[in-house]
């Protein structure tokens, strides 16, 4: 696996360190080393199956609700082992959002969407929930479309406005990454770009990982790139290195759309 | 390195389309080469009707351009071609830009065919035709390098765009030294000048896409600084000097008289 260089100085929130996953036999990650940089939007790309996915759900462990399922090596949060038993897994969460495929907004109102999770870890008067409603909101360049109509049901927003709705309800609790698992691929083209506008300006506070089959995408929006190929980490370096000079022929051959 | 191919794509018709593109700048390169060859035929034969047909061939080299121009776009727009693709066709766009140009100084040598046919021959067009000898020379290694994606010797010629310089530097002081101990030269000394100036041109359009195809092969700047002589910028010959001797000349730097001297063997590319 090939690091590049100028990688190195920044600050890395998480810090995958020897990592494995398994899913009952099948071995999905295989010793994967990797940094995810405080504030900058990593993607990871490869085709179905190389384990990207997987990867993404390591990072909030999402798979502790299948018992065949487990992660061996080191997985550092902050400088914390989120591998550990002793994580409180919901805590957890709360520091790592995760946002999905297709837009998940609970059957209520918009305001309720928003406010629902940070129920769970926060206690605000109404005042301060409102606030937090409206930053969140306007987080995910949503309040414009949504101020005058809150008390609405979340499920009759657009697609493209009820996966930024998840992606508000995903940052109301201030977490310190949010994952983005393809969370484009079920919108229409301009959906998708207001989205994609979204996670640059959503760096200014928050650290992204975003799991795309739109390659064009990761090139656009991302300021690392990791390839990724049969549970390994083929590649991982600057989003223009990786789509300019990759220095990996697997990589070389993926991305310009060749079969290796 | 692994070798560059417009192969393998999993659309089979993207191979077929950088094969294309890669056969027009081909072609391009071929059509500037013969141009050329012919243009100097033309000045030293005095060749008349080869010279006016050097400068309406012109025209297919402008259209060959403009093809690259509509393939690279078709490509971008439709392929969204990355990594060595992606520079495969921008080389592709500014090799071509640069040939276009270079054939439009073929053609500017053939246009004073008319005029130096009119005097007696001059001293110079020997060294002209050496000049033009080299510059062809590099030419065919710019299209190996093209047919191959290999930029060693485009490198070649790269670094031997110095030799070119050496020999126009010497040119120029030589013509000027001629023009002043006898202006009835003036005429066909200036443009011998401008003949030897736009084959000087074309030396450094030959090096920028040595560089693209460096670019193309490698991703990278060629890390080093191309070898400069040309000193002609600050070359004058004090009209003393002049009346003395048609060969010696002085420089503005030390106002010594100096030999002139063209190097012997300059094209030591081959």
């Amino acid at each position: 696996m090939i690091i590049n260089e100028q990688t190195e100085p920044l600050e890395a929130i998480i810090v995958a360190k020897n990592l494995d996953f398994f899913y009952g036999r099948n071995h999905a990650l295989k010793d994967i080393n990797l940094n995810v940089y405080h504030r900058h939007v990593t993607s990871f790309i490869g085709p179905s199956g190389c384990g990207k996915s997987t990867l993404l759900r390591t990072m909030n462990r999402m798979y502790n609700l299948y018992p065949e399922q487990r992660a061996t090596g080191e997985l550092l949060l902050e400088g914390h082992n989120i591998l550990d038993d002793s994580i409180d897994v919901n805590m957890l969460r709360a520091k790592v959002g995760m946002v999905f495929q297709k837009p998940t907004p609970f059957p209520m109102s918009i305001y309720e969407n928003i406010a629902f999770g940070v129920r769970l870890h926060e206690k605000l008067s109404k005042e301060q929930m409102n606030e937090r409603v409206e930053w969140a909101l306007k987080q995910a360049a949503l309040w414009d479309e949504t101020k005058d109509k809150l008390g609405q049901n979340g499920m009759n927003l657009s697609g493209g406005q009820q996966q930024r709705l998840c992606i508000a309800r995903a940052i109301a609790v201030k977490p310190k990454v949010l994952l983005l698992d393809e969370p484009t691929s079920a919108l229409d083209p301009i959906s998708t770009m207001h989205i994609e506008e979204l996670i640059a300006e959503l760096t200014t506070e928050f650290t992204i990982v975003i799991v795309t089959h739109n390659m064009q995408q990761a090139a656009r929006i991302s300021d690392y790139t990791a390839y990724m190929y049969m549970g390994e980490l083929v590649e991982f370096g600057l989003t223009d290195q990786i789509f300019i000079e990759p220095k990996e022929k697997q990589t070389m051959d993926y991305i310009t759309g060749r079969f290796g | 390195m692994n070798k560059i191919t417009p192969d393998h794509h999993i659309h089979h018709a993207f191979d077929q389309e950088l094969r294309q593109l890669d056969a027009v700048v081909l072609k391009m390169c071929d059509q500037v080469t013969s141009l050329l060859q012919d243009a100097i035929t033309a000045v030293t034969t005095g060749d008349l009707e080869l010279a006016s047909a050097v400068v309406k061939r012109d025209q297919e080299i402008d259209e060959l351009e403009f093809l690259v121009k509509e393939k690279t776009v078709q490509i971008l727009a439709l392929r969204e071609p990355k990594a060595v693709d992606l520079r495969w066709v921008i080389a592709a766009l500014e090799s071509a830009s640069n040939l276009e140009r270079m054939g439009d100084m073929a053609k500017n040598i053939a246009k004073r065919v008319a005029i130096l046919t009119s005097f007696a021959p001059m001293d110079g067009i020997a060294e002209i035709n050496r000049m033009a000898h080299m510059i062809i020379d590099f030419m065919e290694k710019i299209r190996q390098s093209w047919a191959e994606k290999n930029s060693t010797p485009a490198l070649e010629a790269w670094n031997g765009d110095a030799l070119v310089d050496t020999l126009f530097d010497a040119l120029f002081k030589n013509l000027m030294v001629v023009m002043i101990h006898s202006p009835r030269n003036i005429t066909q000394g200036t443009h011998l000048l401008f003949i030897a100036k736009n084959l000087e041109r074309i030396g450094d359009h030959i090096t920028n896409i040595a560089e693209s195809i460096y670019y193309l092969e490698t991703g990278k700047k060629i890390g080093s600084t191309r070898p400069k002589t040309d000193d002609h910028y600050r070359t004058s010959i004090p009209l003393s000097a002049s009346s003395a001797s048609a060969n010696s000349a002085s420089d503005t730097r030390n106002s010594e008289p100096v030999a002139i001297t063209i190097p012997k063997g300059t094209s030591s590319a081959k």
